[in-house]
């Protein structure tokens, strides 16, 4: 390998790169906006739920319990009285509240008869998963106060009770792990992007003939344009890592350095996949195009990023393992949530060493000097 | 020796075919040029021999090494130097022209001081080295090319290739160029392949060969068959040629003033006409023959009205004048050709009486009601500007129905023009799968869609076939003549210069010259004296000496062209003399040389 | 004029048939890629595996086990080492793990304390919560029920009951592919028509355009108009084939509320597309403008991040949103089945927003060409 000629090209792109302002701010903008975006839009914490509570009971009790919602802050927010069901279904219709909590006639009655009885929440149906959660919450806030009520009338003494522990993620803060994955996906789309630019913008522009019609080797060309996506990708990723740490605050329970290396292997993977769909297209658009198709459909939907990868059906489960997000995900999991563990990190850093030996291999294979 | 051999070479691309049966060397240490319009397969010969392209069938020997594989290409490329079409397309835009260099220099691995010492040179012999530090997107296209050539020529190539190198580039910067490289080949052996699609400048190189639809049509080897070839320039030419048969002719060129035809049956005559000597141009005509279109032309009416009065316009963008105190009086159905180098103005002249800028200062008066001017005008920009994913018919169907023709009336006028521009054949093809000189006539059509008064066409037939000009101009010449229409063309072939009633020369945003092109002819060689071609062995030598001596003189492949008043002092010199013509191209040359010294 | 603004539209609409890769693009958002997000993403608790560490091997800890049913859980198995839960849930083999106490059975009949550890992968933020609270559930109605079995009576307990209105089984995917449809709109609606006018502007159509009769005005609706009717046709072609067909949402009088909601909203956001045109010099740049753009519009609709969890300030801009309001609008008119007399509110909202975006958008391009 001529390590001068691979200077040179490296020299150019930088040198271009400093004289193009559009695309300058493209590449460090690119990545900070996507990682605020997901870092605060993927954060699908469900919080202060508004709701409206129609009391046709009213009574001591019914109000006790009217309280215990009300009273619940953090995960649901009064939004006053109904006096009938339809004012209150209307109310979630034009998206006031997301749930009515309606207490029946009788209801104090019926429990101190000693029979049990009922209350209904309404949900809002329209965002399933909000849904879901929001019926947990009530579920919880019930299943105490029937505990309580029991144990107060010594009917028996202590319960089974559910001790949870959230492994990992104590305070089940979410954003833990959506800002931390944010790295799964920016580190996947944009280094990508970046690199397939570098050689599709020679292609489309006519000056690829000057490689054409050097001397300079496949493997020598696309390693130099590699070298400067993936210098540029790695300073990006110092940034969106301080961004993380600070704007989001999630701990960090890993060893920076060996993250750090994995995650270089990681520009290493997603710039060699943008290397290889440049040897497939002609324009830059088509690139942009089809490099975020590409990599956001594996990088968000096969990762684990927002289902989990045991709860794939078999399929997927075998289909997330051939991509390489997966593999960097278990990392950033360990890095950020898991606390490290050597044996795990060596088995992910290798299989994606493969991807890239693989993806970079493909690519000088592909890529020609010459046209047809 | 030759760098070069090919044999029955074949390329095709999914459904076309670029190169039929090509068979052709390129000599060493010698300048070939290939001529031919655009789609003539010119680029894919040129990339086949620099090795960025496969070829189906045939045999490549470079070197006489016989190139199997694409990869055995690779062995000689630091041998090889090519540039790929298009103005400074392989430059890259942000960099400046001595980072260019050092980039093109580094990627060949050259020796660091070497390589400095080499970028001098070539920087100072292109006049390049005052800008070296400017960016290459602020330069003039002349000023890429030159920069190009630098760029191929750092690492002291054997084989030189250019694809069109001078497309868009003006006369002086064109002459200037084949000198570069003239110099290139004396002075360090170096073999040189140019395309172009400019007929005129073949005879700049030591050998031709004139490509057409994939074939070659003629080179070295055929030029000895002669053919005859005459001209009729009596006042009535017009209507000798409104009757003649196309048929018993390989080709009929209509001119200005004047017919040039070479008929089929030798012992054909026609009154009043006389026997010239033939000239390339002729030469590739009766091989490709034209096309005479079956319309009347009448003849030329009387010109007395003016349709534009342009008077002290100035157009400046910043403090750089684009356009400086032009006045210019165009009579209602006159031809009115624009010529000038790169950035003398006349775009910016065209849009502002397009009022598609607003001039600085000065009036211009069009003789056409207000409300009705945009309806008035046709446009043809240089650029391509019909839709490309578009039929032939849908275009046309488009143009009239934004330019107000009737919906009653449209598709008739559709079928008229359809007829006029001869594309019935190809109405319901996509324009972009047309050859170019079928979607520039297309283009002429749009712009003549609602019967204009005045149209501009900005270069309207850069890159087509000399038989497809020829058609394009009849055109012209029948709208002119049978409907009165003004026309104002800007063109680069000076040759086209001859179909224009008047020339106007325009240099650095102001008028140097304005004529007819009889006029602008005798004029130089009043001032410049008789014009004569001197063949010699060493015609760079004979260049560099007469240039010296302060004589006006020209690089012609392998003559020198001389202009001197003093017949005897010329005669007396040289062996192989003989005297020639001024041609528009010399009168530019001259009006631009001297308005830069 | 009319003559000229309809042929205007034609070419423009033969041009986009014309481009094959984009037809194909635009064709694979409006089916392949809504199929894909309503079977690919599904934030609820489905096939949740779990392994259980069963230490008082009873018939009631088997009893309690049987009650985590699937769909929602998948029972993976019983571990016998303890040493095994770290691992299994580091390696995400499971969402969580059940540990049940050696005295579970005997507690249980003397009706003292029990306790049961759930060991919840934290990492698997989404549907951890969701596990907790339904495990919490099947514990508390299983002690309930074995208590009343045992005294034979009933206890005085509340139930909840609970309904889901307009989505008995929670399920996402028509609520993923009608979301991904929304985000599909907004991106061809900033793209659609920026590209269409970079393209006229890099191929030099523009000049013609200048100097004959058509006004810019006219240039600029009829690129707009075009568009519109591109996606007006790619949004009914879904709602047949993904919406009806695949998720079978009834197409009745109301889909005509949703088509002219859909209208307004791209007429509007066409000011922002526009807008992008001004700022581009070439295709590249509108696409990657298009990207910074849509990604904040798409955070502020409040279809991924619920609006009452986001920060205070991006919860006002909300309501600058009119992507905000064609959601909730549609969400009325699709799923909860609500008529023109309630959604009209949420048009006037997308006008009132979009006719300022729309003027300055062509304010802006008109002052660039």
């Amino acid at each position: 390998m001529n390590t001068h000629k691979m200077k040179t090209i490296f020299i150019k792109e930088i040198k271009e790169l400093k004289r193009d302002k559009i695309s300058r701010i493209m590449v460090f903008l690119l990545p900070v906006v996507i990682l605020l975006v997901f870092g605060y839009g993927m954060a699908l914490d469900v919080e202060k739920i508004p709701f409206s509570i129609l009391d046709e009971d009213n009574t001591f009790t019914s109000r006790e319990i009217s309280y215990k919602f009300i009273n619940n802050y953090r995960y649901y927010t009064f939004k006053g009285y109904v006096k009938k069901q339809s004012e209150g279904i209307e109310l979630i219709d034009r998206n006031r509240i997301r749930m009515l909590l309606v207490i029946p006639n009788g209801f104090e009655k019926d429990l101190k008869n000693g029979r049990g009885s009922s209350i209904q929440i309404i949900e809002d149906g329209v965002f399933p998963y909000r849904a879901s959660i929001s019926k947990t919450y009530s579920n919880i806030i019930i299943n105490k106060f029937n505990i309580e009520k029991l144990e107060n009338k010594n009917i028996i003494e202590l319960f089974i009770d559910l001790r949870i522990r959230y492994w990992f993620n104590e305070e089940m803060r979410q954003k833990n792990v959506t800002a931390s994955g944010v790295l799964l996906v920016v580190l996947f789309i944009s280094p990508a992007i970046f690199a397939s630019l570098l050689i599709v913008k020679e292609k489309e522009l006519g000056s690829i003939y000057n490689i054409w019609t050097s001397s300079i080797s496949k493997k020598e060309f696309l390693l130099a344009k590699q070298s400067v996506a993936v210098m540029i990708s790695f300073l990006n990723y110092f940034i969106l890592f301080a961004m993380i740490m600070v704007l989001f605050k999630t701990p960090f329970k890993g060893s920076f350095i060996l993250f750090t290396i994995s995650s270089f292997i990681y520009i290493l993977v997603s710039t060699s996949l943008g290397i290889l769909i440049s040897t497939f297209v002609k324009t830059q658009v088509s690139a942009v195009v089809a490099t975020s198709i590409i990599c956001i459909i594996p990088s968000i939907l096969y990762s684990g990023y927002l289902t989990p990868i045991s709860s794939m059906t078999n399929e997927a489960f075998i289909v997330a393992h051939l991509f390489p997000n997966y593999y960097y995900f278990n990392i950033i999991k360990m890095s950020f949530l898991k606390g490290f563990n050597l044996n795990i990190f060596i088995k992910n850093i290798i299989i994606l060493m493969f991807f890239y030996l693989f993806f970079i291999s493909i690519s000088i294979a592909r890529f020609r000097k010459y046209q047809c | 020796m030759n760098a070069v051999s090919i044999y029955n070479l074949k390329k095709n691309y999914k459904k076309l075919t670029a190169l039929k049966n090509v068979t052709l060397t390129i000599p060493k240490n010698k300048l070939t040029c290939i001529v031919g319009p655009d789609g003539a397969g010119k680029s894919t010969l040129l990339k086949i021999i620099a090795g960025v392209l496969t070829f189906d069938e045939g045999e490549l020997y470079i070197n006489d090494k016989k190139i199997v594989k694409i990869s055995e290409m690779e062995d000689f490329k630091d041998k090889i130097a090519f540039m790929p079409q298009g103005l400074g397309l392989n430059l890259y835009q942000n960099l400046s022209i001595e980072e260019n260099i050092d980039f093109f220099a580094s990627l060949h691995d050259l020796d660091k001081n070497k390589a400095a010492k080499r970028k001098e040179t070539l920087l100072k012999i292109t006049n390049l080295y005052r800008f070296k530090e400017r960016e290459v997107s602020k330069l003039s296209g002349g000023m890429k090319q030159k920069l190009g050539i630098c760029c191929s020529l750092i690492h002291s190539p054997e084989l030189m290739i250019l694809d069109e190198p001078t497309t868009g580039v003006d006369p002086v910067s064109r002459k200037e160029l084949y000198l570069l490289i003239h110099q290139f080949i004396e002075e360090e052996g170096i073999t040189a392949v140019i395309s172009t699609s400019y007929i005129d400048e073949a005879e700049r190189g030591d050998k031709i060969i004139i490509l057409n639809d994939g074939q070659i049509i003629l080179d070295d080897k055929n030029f000895k068959d002669d053919i005859n070839v005459y001209e009729i320039s009596s006042p009535d030419f017009l209507e000798i040629y409104n009757r003649l048969n196309s048929e018993e002719y390989h080709f009929i060129k209509l001119n200005r003033d004047n017919i040039r035809l070479s008929p089929k049956n030798n012992e054909m005559v026609i009154k009043d006409w006389h026997q010239v000597k033939p000239t390339l141009d002729d030469r590739i005509l009766s091989v490709i023959g034209t096309r005479k279109l079956d319309f009347i032309i009448s003849p030329q009416k009387l010109r007395d009205s003016n349709i534009i009065d342009i008077k002290n316009i100035s157009k400046n963008f910043g403090n750089f004048f684009a356009v400086k105190d032009v006045s210019l009086e165009i009579k209602k159905g006159e031809i009115m050709g624009l010529l000038g180098p790169n950035g003398a103005g006349k775009t910016t002249l065209i849009k502002l009486i397009l009022n598609l800028y607003t001039p600085t200062s000065g009036y211009i008066k069009i003789d056409v009601p207000e409300s009705e001017l945009k309806n008035s005008i046709g446009y043809m920009s240089q650029k391509f500007s019909l839709y490309s994913d578009l039929t032939v018919r849908e275009n046309l169907l488009f143009y009239g129905s934004t330019r107000g023709v009737s919906l009653s009336r449209l598709k008739a006028r559709v079928e008229e023009l359809i007829d006029l521009g001869n594309l019935k054949m190809y109405k319901d093809e996509i324009v972009e799968n047309l050859p170019l000189g079928i979607r520039q006539r297309l283009a002429l059509m749009t712009s003549i869609m609602h019967n204009p008064e005045i149209i501009f066409l900005d270069e309207p037939t850069a890159g087509v076939n000399i038989a497809e000009r020829d058609t394009f101009w009849q055109i012209i010449r029948y709208l002119s003549n049978n409907h009165n229409i003004t026309i104002i063309v800007s063109t680069h072939y000076m040759d086209e210069a001859n179909y224009c009633d008047r020339l106007c020369l325009m240099f650095e945003g102001k008028i140097s010259l304005i004529g007819t092109p009889d006029e602008l002819k005798r004029s130089l060689e009043e001032k410049a004296g008789t014009p004569y071609l001197i063949e010699t062995e060493n015609p760079y030598l004979l260049y560099s000496e007469l240039k010296q001596k302060g004589l006006k003189v020209d690089l012609l492949g392998n003559k020198v062209k001389l202009f001197t008043k003093d017949r005897a002092e010329a005669l007396k010199n040289y062996d192989r003399i003989y005297k020639t013509e001024v041609t528009v191209e010399d009168v530019f040359v001259s009006v631009t040389e001297d308005e830069y010294s | 004029m009319l003559v000229r603004l309809t042929s205007l539209i034609i070419k423009e609409l033969l041009q986009f048939f014309r481009d094959k890769s984009l037809l194909i693009f635009v064709l694979y958002l409006f089916t392949g890629d809504l199929y894909i997000a309503a079977n690919g993403i599904d934030l609820t608790l489905k096939n949740a595996r779990f392994y259980v560490l069963d230490e008082s091997l009873s018939l009631n800890s088997k009893e309690l086990i049987s009650r985590f049913q699937p769909p929602t859980f998948n029972f993976q198995g019983y571990l016998i080492d303890e040493k095994m839960i770290e691992k299994i849930l580091s390696e995400d083999k499971a969402v969580a793990v059940i540990v049940i106490p050696k005295d579970f059975d005997e507690n249980l009949k003397n009706g003292k304390g029990n306790q049961i550890a759930l060991y919840v992968n934290g990492s698997e933020t989404s549907v951890g919560y969701l596990f907790a609270g339904y495990a919490s559930e099947i514990v508390t109605k299983f002690a309930l029920e074995y208590r009343k079995k045992e005294l034979g009576k009933n206890l005085p307990i509340i139930e909840l009951k609970q309904r889901v209105l307009y989505n008995q089984n929670t399920d996402s995917n028509i609520f993923m592919s009608i979301t991904e449809l929304f985000s599909v709109i907004t991106l061809l609606i900033l793209i659609l028509p920026a590209s269409a006018i970079i393209r006229e502007k890099t191929n030099g159509n523009l000049e013609m355009i200048m100097i004959s009769p058509i006004s810019i005005t006219e240039f600029m609706i009829s690129k707009i108009i075009a568009m519109n009717i591109v996606i007006i046709t790619g949004v009914v072609l879904s709602s047949i084939l993904i919406l009806n067909l695949l998720l079978k949402i009834p197409l009745n009088s109301n889909f005509f509320n949703f088509i002219i909601l859909t209208i307004l909203y791209v007429f509007t956001s066409s000011g922002l597309s526009m807008f992008i045109a001004s700022l581009s010099n070439n295709m590249l740049q509108v696409s990657q403008i298009t990207i910074i753009v849509l990604m904040p519009i798409l955070y502020l609709s409040g279809s991924w991040t619920p609006f009452e969890s986001m920060p205070y300030i991006f919860q006002k801009l909300t309501y600058l949103s009119p992507l905000k309001y064609y959601l909730e609008g549609s969400f009325s008119v699709i799923l909860k089945g609500l008529g023109f007399d309630f959604v009209y509110k949420y048009m006037l909202m997308i006008l009132a927003l979009g006719i300022p975006i729309f003027a300055s958008g062509a304010y802006f391009l008109k002052k660039r060409i």
